[in-house]
């Protein structure tokens, strides 16, 4: 990646092009959280790019870019967000992620794993999503929200307690019907 | 693979994230192509970008031929390596004709002529330029000039700088100030100062460019300064000679703005910020701060990595810290940048600005032992335009990290 960003600052586009694609996944993923439907994600992303291009050269620690690249797009999901919310139409037009499975049981799980995700307040469902799709460190995750550490911490913690409900919850129920 | 749950266990919880996140890596191929025509199409859009940026330095560069200034070989180099060596903040300040092109004629004094050519000014720092005229024999490349004696002052009779007894007991003399050499007070401002000088051989001479810079920690909003040079040294040659000054200063200088930011309430056991300004004319952000506990482990801690990093051995390190300790303990307050570490400002356009290191003087720590009361000014390299209602100021500090949000009052 620090080749990639080096050559970047060098104006080298296929370099760039790389780089962007190497965290295209992080940025699609954290789009989802905040933003309904693929047209303002797709604006989002632009405008992200776009953002990272033009201040580049104005990164020192490389190993940051990525936690750079992400709050740079949060902040253009939440300015996206803010315009379109104020219309209570805002609702989500995609149900579910693509995924690599086929089989059923998994499709399953995973709904129901979105459904507890469902449970969590935007804030939680960032952190999971930056801690367990993103992999960076409570540490990078508080530099990308700008918050203490230990504030991401119970927040990690509050967001995993959620989903353990959701599922001591859905067992309770399953037995009940099964009886 | 399946996912399975074990509700007694929140390891579990952390595989089944895992695996969800795991398998649902794939996103929309329209999103992808967004992407790739996104990134293809920087290349035009940058393209003029550059223009501008051209622009506004060919603009500079008019503005000095027309002053009639005839500077150094290249003209461009001026705003990098004049004023604070390659600072960011002061560069900003003067693409956004944050300066003083003086357009003086040169003052003789014993066969040397010297005017002032520039000069920079806000709270923390005064730039002054000079042009000194010699017709010495001397050598572009291992020359040195400084000026000695040096007293400048305001209308109001602050003392901005004096580096001689001499000089400044005649002037307190004159104007009837009961003050002691390098005891000072709020008119007669401690600063501090460094200076480097460029020769150029002309037909008849040379001329030398003698940049001073001076720094402090809070210049009065001087409307004319008074400048007296009484000593010319070259190549360690003294000069008599006697030049007085008087310049006016431009009102973007004197009504200059400092923005005050109040700081977000934070809940550290370590420290209260307690408030925060912002000059915005070439960046020094003033932080007030109290530390609740003795901080003297964190900053020999600091102080030991710093060493450490630049390859003293332990008996070395020791030394220092041990003299380090017998110095501060004869002293109210302690100076150090080694408290905080990895300090940069955000605005709420994502733009990261660290800590402007070449502008060393725009960057001082100053604790109270006994209070633990603590001013630190950093100095960014950001201008009144990146400067948005939000901003959010983070260092690191007795290994907890700190984001401090800081909101403008309006």
């Amino acid at each position: 990646m620090e080749t990639l960003i080096e050559n970047s600052k060098n104006n080298d586009i296929e370099s760039f092009t790389n780089l962007i694609q190497s965290i295209e996944n992080d940025l699609y993923r954290i789009a989802l959280i905040r933003l309904k439907n693929i047209d303002d994600i797709n604006d989002a992303m632009q405008n992200t790019i776009i953002n990272i291009y033009k201040n580049i050269n104005k990164i020192k620690n490389y190993q940051y870019f990525k936690t750079w690249a992400i709050r740079i797009l949060i902040n253009e999901c939440n300015k996206i967000y803010k315009q379109k919310s104020k219309s209570n139409n805002y609702e989500s037009e995609i149900d579910s992620l693509p995924s690599e499975t086929h089989c059923i049981n998994d499709i399953d799980n995973k709904i129901d794993f979105e459904l507890a995700l469902k449970n969590l307040s935007y804030e939680e469902n960032l952190i999971i999503t930056l801690k367990y799709n993103s992999q960076l460190s409570c540490s990078e995750i508080s530099k990308i929200l700008r918050v203490n550490i230990n504030t991401v911490k119970s927040r990690l913690k509050r967001a995993k307690e959620k989903i353990k409900q959701y599922y001591e919850r859905k067992e309770g129920l399953d037995e009940l019907r099964n009886r | 693979m399946s996912y399975e749950i074990d509700n007694q266990k929140n390891d579990n919880i952390d595989n089944l994230c895992y695996t969800y996140f795991n398998y649902t890596k794939e996103i929309p191929i329209g999103v992808k192509n967004n992407i790739k025509l996104t990134c293809q199409n920087l290349k035009t859009s940058h393209k003029s970008k550059i223009k501008i940026r051209q622009a506004i330095v060919y603009g500079l560069c008019i503005i000095f031929l027309t002053s009639g200034i005839v500077y150094a070989k290249d003209i461009k180099n001026f705003v990098t390596n004049v004023f604070f060596g390659n600072s960011k903040g002061i560069q900003n300040a003067i693409d956004n004709n944050y300066i003083l092109n003086s357009n003086m004629s040169y003052i003789e004094s014993n066969n040397v002529n010297l005017k002032i050519s520039e000069i920079i000014m806000d709270n923390s720092i005064l730039g002054i330029n000079f042009s000194i005229l010699l017709d010495e024999n001397l050598s572009e490349n291992n020359t040195d000039i400084s000026l000695k004696s040096i007293l400048i002052s305001d209308e109001n009779n602050n003392i901005l700088y004096c580096n001689s007894q001499s000089i400044f007991d005649e002037y307190c003399s004159t104007y009837n100030l009961n003050y002691t050499f390098n005891n000072f007070n709020s008119n007669y401002i401690n600063s501090g100062e460094n200076h480097y000088s460029t020769i150029e051989k002309k037909e008849d001479n040379y001329e030398a460019n003698c940049t001073y810079n001076f720094y402090s920690n809070g210049y009065p909003k001087s409307q004319k300064l008074y400048i007296t040079i009484n000593n010319l040294n070259v190549n360690n040659k003294e000069l008599d000679c006697n030049w007085k000054i008087e310049i006016d200063i431009p009102e973007k200088f004197y009504n200059r703005e400092v923005s005050l930011y109040r700081p977000e309430k934070n809940n550290s056991k370590k420290i209260i910020i307690k408030s925060v300004s912002v000059q915005d004319t070439t960046t020094t952000v003033q932080l007030d701060f109290k530390l609740k506990s003795d901080y003297e482990n964190s900053y020999y801690k600091n102080l030991a990595n710093k060493l450490r990093e630049e390859g003293k051995n332990s008996q070395e390190i020791t030394d220092i810290i041990n003299t380090d300790r017998k110095n501060n303990n004869n002293t109210e307050n302690i100076s150090s940048f080694n408290l905080f570490q990895d300090i940069y400002i955000e605005n709420s356009d994502n733009e990261i600005f660290y800590q402007d290191l070449n502008l060393i003087e725009g960057n001082t720590m100053k604790i109270n032992k006994e209070t633990l009361l603590g001013t630190a000014t950093f100095s960014f390299g950001l201008t009144e335009y990146d400067m948005t209602n939000n901003l959010y100021l983070h260092f690191i500090y007795d290994d907890e990290e700190f984001f401090v949000k800081l909101i403008k009052d309006t």
